[in-house]
């Protein structure tokens, strides 16, 4: 039988500091932070969330939503070259970003194709990092990134690559007293790069996708692929990185014969399954299809 | 002295749409609960077995709440639909996972939720099997000794003999799948005991089908049973019989209880364990002369109609009488059976079975062509039933043949010759052309089809449909149908009807939403609204006028001065009213056995063009734009027309390339609106309905059905577009990538 919010405890801290001492006060009694609510309204109304009660994120957006150019990590590892993104700042609000469409537009086509405009609007960039669904639009996006995310709790604040911070399917590396409060973007000098982004799903909005291939190719000055990225989502138990085809095709001219390669290389990398939105077969024959046109050269957009 | 413009052909405003925009429309959830009691259904677990009992566990403190089980049922245990054989709540057997076995009410959810979880359901297993072959094998035993809820024949001159010397006999196998109805409000009933009867109110379509049944399983006379439909959120056929059982177990709880029970469905529930299209598969053999004149048309159809019969036995016969779709051909044979198996029983679904007849020949027929290498018009052309054609029933069609008509001007409408010619011409290129374009492929198709409009052959005489006007002492007039508001705008349809024959301005006519006391039973079902019930009431509002006037003593064609008459010999004590039922016109000649004669009074002949583009990298189809051409007789209300005509062609594109019921052991897995994929505003094309008016002359305004139609043509005209963009003839809908990448790419490899 369905349940509603109005049946959970509720905590509203009234800043960063108050949620902080409560999730260590609080540490392994099973409470759970509550930010946009548009995974977690679905878990409560499934009967499938696990929380004693909800820790409502909504007066924090003062301190931990936007996006910040000159964002520094807060324990100052990095000075400068991070964009910041606070982790309460929702899809549309990364959809609407002149900064991040000129970092990188990859951000926003993910955003723009994860559930509807209603769940962009709610949904948030940390919420979607810490519930961790193998299928999460934006989440290849921050691998492809090589993206940092920081987690604070009352005593610390440490700053973990993203890739690293996805464990197993659904679970991360935050512990039960942090707050994950940022997701971090390193800008660098980028030669000419060629981007691609494509969610394959049953339908245009509102439905979780079959799989997400993003794709940052940079090009040197003989044409060749320097520091290639393949990410996908719902290719296996959790967001990854093609790592093997990556490295096996770097250096090399894109052609219709290193497409090929790299699907064959897919092939042996990905490790998709059936389920009930599609197959493994499918799955694996649009990665290859996708990767392979991209790396040929015939697919995604120049960026630079 | 002003006359009144006709109430037909105007978008007249809907009467509800204001309280829908503004949310004030009360759906049953919205009512004021006034102490109703909760109610939830216990359900076996397996989807076929014998069913040993229920046991309640004797921790739970049972004096807490009413449980109902089918020993409890003071009448007969059935959900009286067509066959009877299906039981209310499950007594000996188990025929579906699901199954409602016991019913349990609280006065609150906590307590309900307790108490379901107190209960277990003992069973011992059976096999079980879900195929339509297994159950045709009867692998093992559902109904009857051979699981077969009914098969119809039907037989015109002698196909086997034509395909044996036609020059071409070509063979198909179609598929289609399960469909989910997703109207927007879920199942749901209230039943309060009154003192020494029931009044039932509820989302649903047929409020006399609960009269009914609520009396049979209480075993109380039918006066007793009070039937108040609610304003319903969607139906699609899903609130037809469906309601039958629903209400039933609300009105058990009402009458054990002795209080007032709400018995709602939530959204999982209502998609695991309410009815679905029925799956089919269909072969087609069909015979043809060199130069692609048909000859001989032989049609095998299995329907899956699950665990009970519901409306199976109708379904199968519209589904046989639209077989041979809108051809002509003098040797047919037709052979339609449908099936039980233990999934959930399947059910009235907007087409009823008509959708998967008409998908199967239409995108038979385009695979025809190619192999008679013809050109799928031209054979279309050649074979299009024309004046005083006949149907498989050997009906003659008369003037009613629009098929060649709505043809041409879909065609014409979506420019379909040069835009075919234009993407064959950019399907040759692609290997040449840089970035993502390379991948695409596009292709136009079309599907040229008909819907009987009312109900099949002799149904429609046995409904005995029947409408009433009444005048009231400020000289407006009530018009009473039990057409229910299920959102299709029936309300507003009504009143501009009776306006029509009454002859005085929309406004005069008050329309209610029905309660079977007052009410005379007319449906509403089957897309006769606007026809059937709309020509009794323009009858009706004739009779009325000619009444008034007679009493008056004169004419009265202003619309005023009748007014003014009706409220004054109303007020003066006379009792304005006025009755009409249907009966079928005489002419009209229907043999149920052989399933030969005039199976309807009119058909409404439509064309529906597709055209979608396939980015063969993902095998996603993309429909880019749809025409759907008809010949509705008369368009009643052009804003509905379009209405039905856009969301019927959504809900047909969903049926051909998204919606996919995932079932499991006879489970739906998929069963949410996440996973279960309608179609969203996004996912829809621009969709150009365009309305012919050749009126029939079996209705005084000449309208025909259009409810169901819409939802008919984009199935074939996407496998047809689909044959066109990629070459490859798809057997299945729906056909989703899944499907068509694997086909593209083992194509290329050949």
């Amino acid at each position: 039988m369905p349940t509603n919010i109005s049946d959970h405890h509720v905590f509203t801290p009234r800043d960063v500091t108050e949620a902080l001492q409560f999730m260590a006060l609080h540490r392994d009694e099973g409470w759970r932070p509550l930010a946009g609510g548009s995974e977690v309204m679905a878990q409560i109304y499934g009967n499938r969330a696990a929380a004693t009660g909800w820790i409502n994120l909504a007066q924090l957006r003062d301190q931990l939503a936007g996006i910040h150019e000159d964002g520094t990590h807060e324990d100052g590892i990095h000075d400068d070259g991070w964009v910041r993104i606070g982790a309460l700042t929702t899809l549309t609000e990364l959809r609407r970003s002149a900064v991040l469409q000129a970092i990188c537009p990859l951000i926003r086509r993910a955003a723009a194709v994860t559930g509807g405009v209603q769940r962009q609007n709610r949904a948030t960039v940390g919420g979607r990092i810490v519930s961790a669904s193998p299928a999460g639009e934006t989440l290849p996006v921050w691998l492809a990134l090589d993206a940092e995310v920081e987690l604070s709790s009352r005593d610390a604040t440490r700053c973990v690559a993203y890739r690293q911070f996805l464990q197993e399917p659904r679970q991360t590396a935050i512990a039960p007293d942090e707050l994950l409060t940022a997701i971090m973007i390193p800008i660098r000098d980028r030669p000419r790069q060629r981007l691609l982004f494509r969610k394959v799903a049953s339908r245009a909005a509102g439905a979780i996708g079959k799989m997400v291939f993003t794709a940052i190719a940079g090009l040197d000055a003989a044409g060749h692929y320097r520091d290639l990225r393949l990410a996908f989502g719902g290719m296996g138990p959790r967001p990854l990185r093609a790592c093997e085809a990556e490295q096996l095709l770097e250096g090399h001219a894109p052609s219709d014969a290193l497409g090929a390669q790299a699907a064959d290389q897919l092939s042996a990398e990905l490790t998709p399954i059936d389920d009930l939105r599609s197959t493994a077969d499918y799955r694996l024959r649009t990665a290859r299809n996708l990767a392979g046109a991209f790396i040929a050269g015939h697919i995604g957009e120049q960026h630079s | 002295m002003k006359t009144t413009e006709s109430a037909l052909g105007n978008s007249v405003p809907r009467r509800e749409g204001a309280a829908k925009l503004r949310g004030d429309a009360q759906f049953l959830d919205d009512l004021p609960r006034d102490g109703a009691w909760f109610a939830g259904t216990v359900r076996a677990n397996v989807p076929h077995a014998r069913l040993l009992g229920v046991r309640p566990d004797t921790r739970f403190d049972w004096d807490r709440v009413v449980l109902v089980t089918a020993a409890d049922i003071p009448g007969e245990n059935v959900v009286p639909v067509v066959l009877r054989d299906q039981p209310s709540l499950a007594e000996g057997f188990i025929r579906y996972h699901g199954q409602p076995v016991a019913l349990v009410a609280a006065p609150d959810k906590e307590t309900l939720a307790l108490a379901l979880e107190s209960i277990s359901v003992l069973t011992s297993p059976l096999e079980p099997v879900f195929d339509i072959d297994d159950a045709l094998a009867a692998k093992t035993s559902i109904f009857g000794e051979d699981n077969v809820f009914r098969t119809v024949e039907i037989n015109k001159g002698d196909a086997n003999a034509a395909l044996q010397t036609a020059d071409v006999v070509i063979e198909g196998e179609h598929h289609t799948g399960a469909q989910e109805h997703a109207y927007l409000e879920p199942q749901g009933m209230q039943a309060e005991w009154n003192g020494d009867g029931i009044t039932i109110r509820g989302s649903m379509q047929c409020p006399y089908y609960l009269v009914k049944a609520v009396a049979e399983l209480l075993d109380l006379p039918q006066e007793k049973i009070l039937v108040i439909p609610n304003l319903t959120g969607g139906a699609f056929g899903g609130k037809d019989d469906f309601p039958t059982m629903l209400g039933g177990h609300a009105a058990l709880l009402a009458w054990k209880t002795r209080k007032t029970v709400r018995l709602i469905y939530e959204r999982g529930e209502d998609m695991r364990f309410t009815s679905k299209r029925h799956p089919a598969r269909i072969r087609h053999r069909t015979g043809f002369t060199h130069d692609g004149r048909l000859v001989g048309m032989q049609v095998e159809m299995v329907l899956n109609g699950g665990a009970y019969g519901t409306m199976s036995p109708l379904v199968i016969s519209r589904a046989a009488i639209h077989a041979a779709g809108p051809y002509q051909c003098d040797n047919i044979h037709i052979s339609a059976r449908v099936v039980a198996t233990n999934h959930p029983p399947s059910g009235a679904f907007r087409g009823f079975g008509a959708p998967q007849a008409l998908f199967a020949v239409d995108a038979h027929l385009d695979y025809c062509a190619s192999k008679l290498g013809m050109d799928p018009l031209e054979l279309r052309r050649k074979n299009l039933i024309r004046r005083n054609g006949t149907l498989a029933t050997g009906q003659n069609v008369g003037d009613d043949a629009s098929a060649g008509e709505v043809l041409e001007r879909a065609l014409r409408e979506s420019d379909f010759i040069t835009r075919r010619e234009a993407y064959a011409e950019f399907n040759r290129e692609a290997d040449s052309r840089r970035g993502a374009d390379r991948f695409l492929r596009r292709g136009i198709g079309l599907s040229l089809f008909m819907h009987g409009t009312g109900l099949s052959g002799y149904e429609e005489v046995f409904f005995h449909s029947g409408v009433a006007l009444h005048g009231n002492a400020d000289g407006s007039i009530t018009a009473l149908t039990s057409q229910v508001e299920v959102g299709q705008g029936t309300r507003t349809i009504v009143a501009q009807l009776a306006a029509e024959g009454l002859g005085v301005p929309v406004e005069y006519v008050l329309t209610e939403q029905p309660d079977t006391n007052q009410h005379p039973d007319s449906g509403p079902m089957a897309s006769r609204t606007a026809t059937i019930i709309g020509g009794l009431l323009i009858t009706a509002g004739k009779r009325f006028r000619e009444d008034v006037e007679r009493r008056q003593g004169s004419l009265l064609p202003d619309p005023l001065v009748f007014r003014a008459t009706v409220a004054k010999l109303v007020a003066s004590g006379e009792r304005l009213e006025v009755r009409e039922h249907y009966s079928p016109p005489p002419e009209m000649r229907w043999d149920e056995e052989k399933h030969q004669g005039d199976a309807y009074p009119a058909y409404t002949w439509s064309c529906c063009v597709a055209a979608l583009e396939v980015d063969t990298l993902t095998g996603e189809a993309v429909v880019l734009d749809v025409t759907a051409v008809q010949d509705v007789g008369k368009v009643v209300n052009p804003m509905f027309a379009a209405g039905q005509v856009q969301g019927g062609v959504a809900q047909g594109l969903g049926w051909a390339l998204l919606e996919n019921v995932v079932w499991k052991n006879g489970v739906m897995q998929n069963a949410n609106l996440a996973d279960y994929s309608i179609p969203t505003a996004m996912d829809l094309p621009p969709i150009h309905a365009v309305f012919l008016e050749h009126p029939q002359h079996r209705a005084p305004h000449g309208a025909k059905g259009l409810g169901e139609l819409p939802m008919e043509g984009p199935a074939p005209a996407v496998v047809n577009a689909l044959r066109s963009a990629l070459g490859i003839h798809f057997r299945r809908v729906p056909v989703t990538p899944e499907i068509i990448l694997p086909a593209w790419e083992a194509r290329n490899l050949e």
